[in-house]
């Protein structure tokens, strides 16, 4: 029963023992194979999408298939890959190493979410491509009604398997939540853990608690469509516009379960290639919880021209502003952290002071949006599409590669070839650029979102978006190709290459099945860089 | 190309115009500061060795404190701004005309006043303010004119709000921008400012004999008489039954608890649909069936239309 | 060929921990019921504010006897169940399967009630899609309804261990848990029945 450290958890082979493993090692790898898959997958919906959008009219594929192809997009990226993301995989992965426990609290429902994940995203996946019978969804992955009642695509499945889904995303927070409450080493207080697992904390918080709300507004959506309930259809005194409350009394707090566990890989990296004590842990540590709770306050940005109230608009304008604070709060201690560090640009730390690059973008592009006069101009156009890329792949997809290529050797005792990953950097880096840039002009040329064709005055800037989308597509298979050249061949790892002093590069890398032979005892808090001497 | 800012055209777009560049001087600034010290702490304290020295700074107060309440002051400045200019937006001038539009897939339908009915060309007079009044026919949509800087949401059974004002003859694009199914992308339209002659002329185009038609109002009267209404809402300001339709549209009515509306467009399509959601004081209730599935959407507009004629 | 790490060899915990790790899992469970009802029940206060009228019309379609009968079982169930926590604790087995027993047979009593309520509703057309008020019953209840189905299962679970002999003054975390579970499923329905019948 009992494993020696030599016997690490990647030697197991065969079906059975990866599929029935509780080992959170084990089960964050295979998230990983997973989300990567459909992130692959997503990706090339991605580029229909820029390929039917490099001239006006018709290219490659009709309206519907385009309707088609921009639903896939949205609904595999956001449900299938950039929810579980960061910390199904990494957060898997490290939680337990981090905070010095053998596993999660609950190691048996870590693999049942595994499971609800794999089988919500089976059926999410057979039913967008269209089950017998039906044609491929259709709505736009915010599913608004009453167009999801009367569409006659697959809602009702791919609504089951988002629903499904969602008990994966709880189980995973709620087994996060306690992991963190009551696993911690002997000595790991609360202001000693590391900040990824603060932000991880955060996102559980928002996971269990927003989580369930739209798992009621899709069975509702359900029942809408099966049993002809009245909650949302107008004829028999429902209201669509709730539909739009619910949907995003969720889907806002979500958009922070994608983005803090990557804010929290960054404040990793940032003091290991710094040299540097990370500047204002306690500022940063509480922000990701701020964070946290206002996210609840402002859904409401999302309906500031749909008819709500002008009483209900401002307070959700002013609302979101308050979101702004604790946001800019970090991106100054980010920064501040570099200062008088002895940096050192290896791919994990490129990544990390990227992901500051495109969030600061990111995020001061969400003022115009938060502004009512001139969110009126730019909502649905395709200056929000540009904003929530930046959010979302300059954010959460730049972490999550940056925590990645920062953990690959603890993850698989392997190191790549970093001079490819740099390069893949900067393609990424340009690429993205290129696409996402040019989309904010088109927003204040009021081009509007989700256009199967636009007008000639349109045609040169999307032109040049979707040649930035193909580079962007290409680094991608640029940045995997070499990490799976690295696992496959890449030369052995050490135990902590980086010179981090976070628990996880305590142990052997690939760690041993059962992480520690002995749990730590702590008495220092993870951040102890800097060794200038002090007078 | 033209101007995609400051395009001049309206009054009130030059005004959310300021608003835009003034966010887009503070984006700029943050970024460029924030980026711009990124990028020298990059370069400047770039390892030299494995022996360098690095400062030991956890944190520092005073700074932290700054860099909070500074962006707070900013947010705040911007968000009063922002809510100045859009207070305009949603206020109609007094002397606007009100132009009743039905978005259905995938289409703009427009109803003048006197009944002219036009799809997917708005002709509207030149400085003349417009008050745009709602309703969607199916799914929903978004009411776009980007030049104008104006946009709203077109609901199924609930009636929402725009107001415009071309200062200038031209053609500006209509866009639809909330997904509504296949032809979302085609669901375009046009408005026409048209100067004072050109107006005219439109407005006196003789119609065609085979469109000649009702105005709004002149079939909500009839319906008022088809399906008795008269027998407990007077025209005359005279109290009945169910309180009087003379100077109904924006009176300020009571209720039982003790609660006032306003009475708007949704008010009273609430009150054709369910007439006992709210009782005026002094009225009693069950005394009117609900129309709810009686009348069409159409129906209860040109009503609505005929109510505010009676207004002195 | 099954290896350490898999499902079946599960490395040991200790049982003090994993019964506290246990129960403060389940508080966060019933946190996320609680907001997954708070959805209706936002929808509920909603559609009242807008249409008053059609939810008293509603409501006095409701049979108030019933429900309140409803009411009584559900409130003599969490009863029972406590009962049955406090036997585990005290390691009185007989009791305790007695008292599971009892909280089986009264949740049972809530289907078939519950079936008479639905039963001539629904046969005179009745239905979910009447109204916005019959819309919010019959999903509240319905969603209600299916609590109660898991909270049998979940009773029924801890009844067979107990015949086995399971639970005694060491182990009592299962029950436990399970009537944190009941008891939550006991108030949803006591703020639904006055909130659908009542008001």
């Amino acid at each position: 029963m009992s494993t020696q450290s030599d016997t690490h958890y990647l030697e197991a082979k065969g079906f059975y023992n990866w599929f029935f493993s509780v080992d959170h090692k084990r089960i964050g790898l295979m998230y990983l194979a997973a989300i990567l898959f459909f992130f692959v997958l997503a990706g090339m919906a991605a580029m229909l999408v820029r390929l039917e959008l490099l001239a006006p009219g018709e290219q490659f594929i009709d309206r519907h298939g385009y309707n088609v192809a921009f639903t896939l997009h949205g609904a595999m990226m956001v449900f299938l890959f950039i929810v579980p993301g960061i910390p199904a995989t990494l957060g898997n992965f490290c939680l337990p190493l981090m905070i010095g426990a053998k596993d999660v609290a609950f190691p048996r429902l870590n693999l049942l979410s595994f499971w609800i994940y794999v089988l919500g995203a089976a059926i999410v996946v057979m039913s967008l491509i269209g089950p017998p019978g039906e044609a491929w969804l259709d709505t736009g992955w915010t599913l608004y009604t009453p167009y999801s009642v009367e569409s006659s695509s697959g809602v009702i499945p791919v609504t089951l398997g988002v629903f499904i889904l969602g008990f994966s995303s709880i189980l995973t927070g709620l087994n996060f939540a306690v992991t963190i409450h009551k696993m911690r080493a002997p000595g790991m207080t609360w202001h000693r853990l590391p900040l990824f697992v603060w932000a991880l904390y955060s996102a559980s918080l928002i996971q269990i608690l927003a989580t369930p709300v739209v798992g009621i507004t899709l069975l509702l959506l359900i029942m809408e469509r099966s049993f002809g309930i009245g909650f949302f259809t107008a004829s028999l005194g429902g209201d669509p516009i709730l539909f739009e409350n619910f949907f995003w009394f969720y889907s806002h707090p979500v958009v922070y379960i994608m983005i803090l566990p990557a804010m929290g890989v960054v404040a990793e990296i940032l003091p290991v290639f710094a040299k540097k004590p990370i500047f204002g842990y306690r500022a940063i540590a509480y922000s990701s919880l701020a964070i946290a709770l206002v996210s609840f306050f402002v859904w409401g940005h999302h309906l500031f021209v749909s008819g709500m109230s002008n009483w209900s608009r401002w307070v959700f304008s002013l609302l979101t502003f308050a979101v702004a604070i604790p946001t800019a709060i970090k991106v100054f201690n980010w920064i501040s952290t570099l200062y008088k560090g002895s940096i050192q640009l290896d791919s994990p730390m490129l990544y990390a002071c990227a992901f500051i690059f495109l969030f600061t973008i990111a995020g001061l592009t969400g003022l115009p949006l938060a502004t009512l006069a001139t969110d009126v101009h730019l909502h649905d156009t395709y200056f929000v599409v540009a904003h929530f890329h930046y959010t979302m792949q300059g954010g959460t997809v730049i972490g999550l590669l940056a925590g990645l290529h920062f953990w690959f050797p603890k993850i698989f005792g392997k190191m790549y070839n970093e001079k490819r990953a740099r390069v893949g950097f900067w393609m990424l880096f340009v690429g993205f650029n290129a696409t996402f840039m040019p989309q904010f002009i088109l927003g204040y040329m009021g081009m509007p979102r989700r256009y199967f064709d636009y007008l000639d005055q349109f045609a040169d800037l999307h032109f040049m978006s979707s040649i930035g989308g193909f580079v962007n597509g290409l680094a991608y298979l640029f940045i995997l190709g070499n990490l799976i050249h690295g696992i496959i061949k890449g030369t052995a790892a050490e135990k902590n290459p980086h010179g981090s002093l976070s628990l996880e590069w305590t142990v052997p890398s690939p760690p041993p099945l059962t992480n520690f032979d002995e749990i730590p005892e702590v008495h220092d808090w993870t951040y102890g860089y800097g060794n200038e001497q002090h007078a | 190309m033209d101007k995609i800012l400051f395009n001049g055209l309206s009054e009130l777009g030059t005004h959310v115009d300021r608003v835009h560049v003034f966010i887009i001087a503070i984006m700029a600034f943050c970024f460029i500061a924030c980026n711009a010290v990124l990028i020298y702490f990059m370069l400047r304290y770039r390892r030299k060795g494995p022996d360098d020295v690095t400062a030991s700074i956890k944190g520092n107060h005073l700074l932290e404190a700054v860099w909070t309440i500074i962006p707070t002051i900013v947010v705040l400045i911007v968000f009063v701004y922002g809510v100045r200019v859009w207070g305009d937006m949603r206020k109609p001038p007094e002397n606007a005309m009100t132009i009743n539009v039905t978005g259905v897939q995938w289409a703009w339908r427009f109803e003048y006043p006197d009944g002219r009915i036009e799809a997917e060309d708005l002709y509207v007079p030149a400085g003349q303010p417009i008050r745009l009044n709602m309703v969607s026919n199916d799914v929903l949509h978004s009411f776009f004119i980007p030049e104008l800087r104006v946009k709203e949401d077109v609901v199924p059974s609930q009636y929402t709000h725009l107001w415009f004002q071309a200062d200038y003859e031209g053609v500006y694009n209509i866009f639809c921008t909330e997904y509504c199914g296949d032809n979302h992308s085609y669901m375009l339209g046009k408005v026409h400012a048209l100067g004072p002659e050109a107006w005219d002329r439109w407005v006196r185009r003789v119609p065609d004999p085979d469109a000649v038609q009702l105005s709004p109002a002149e079939r909500g009267a009839k319906l008022y008489s088809k399906w008795g209404c008269l027998g407990c809402h007077s025209t005359d300001g005279s109290p009945n039954i169910g309180p009087t339709f003379k100077n109904l549209m924006g009176r300020s009515e009571s209720f039982a608890d003790g609660s006032t509306v306003v009475v708007d467009e949704n008010y009273i399509m609430e009150s054709i649909k369910q007439p006992n959601a709210k009782i005026v004081a002094g009225f009693k209730p069950d005394q009117m069936p609900a129309f709810e599935g009686q009348l069409s959407q159409q129906d209860i507009t040109d009503l609505i239309d005929y109510i505010k004629t009676l207004n002195e | 060929m099954s290896e350490p790490g898999t499902f079946f060899h599960l490395h040991e915990e200790d049982p003090v921990e994993a019964y506290e790790n246990f129960k403060l899992g389940m508080w966060i469970f019933l946190a996320t019921e609680v907001l997954l009802f708070g959805g209706l029940f936002a929808a509920y206060f909603i559609f009242k504010f807008i249409w008053p009228t059609v939810f008293e019309d509603g409501s006095s379609h409701l049979n108030k006897f019933m429900g309140g009968l409803n009411t009584l079982v559900l409130i003599f169930s969490s009863f029972s169940m406590a009962m049955a926590v406090d036997a585990a604790q005290r390691g009185q087995q007989k009791k305790l399967v007695r008292n599971l027993a009892i909280t089986l047979f009264f949740a049972l009593c809530f289907i078939v009630v519950k079936g008479f309520e639905w039963g001539p509703k629904l046969s005179h057309g009745i239905t979910p899609g009447s109204d916005v008020f019959f819309s919010v019953y019959y999903m509240t209840t319905g969603l209600h309804l299916l609590h109660v189905l898991v909270g049998m299962s979940f009773i029924g679970l801890l009844l067979a261990r107990a015949l086995k002999g399971r639970y005694h003054e060491e182990n009592f975390g299962g029950v436990e848990i399970g009537g944190l579970y009941w008891h939550l499923v006991d108030i949803i329905w006591i703020f639904l029945f006055p909130l659908l019948y009542l008001i």
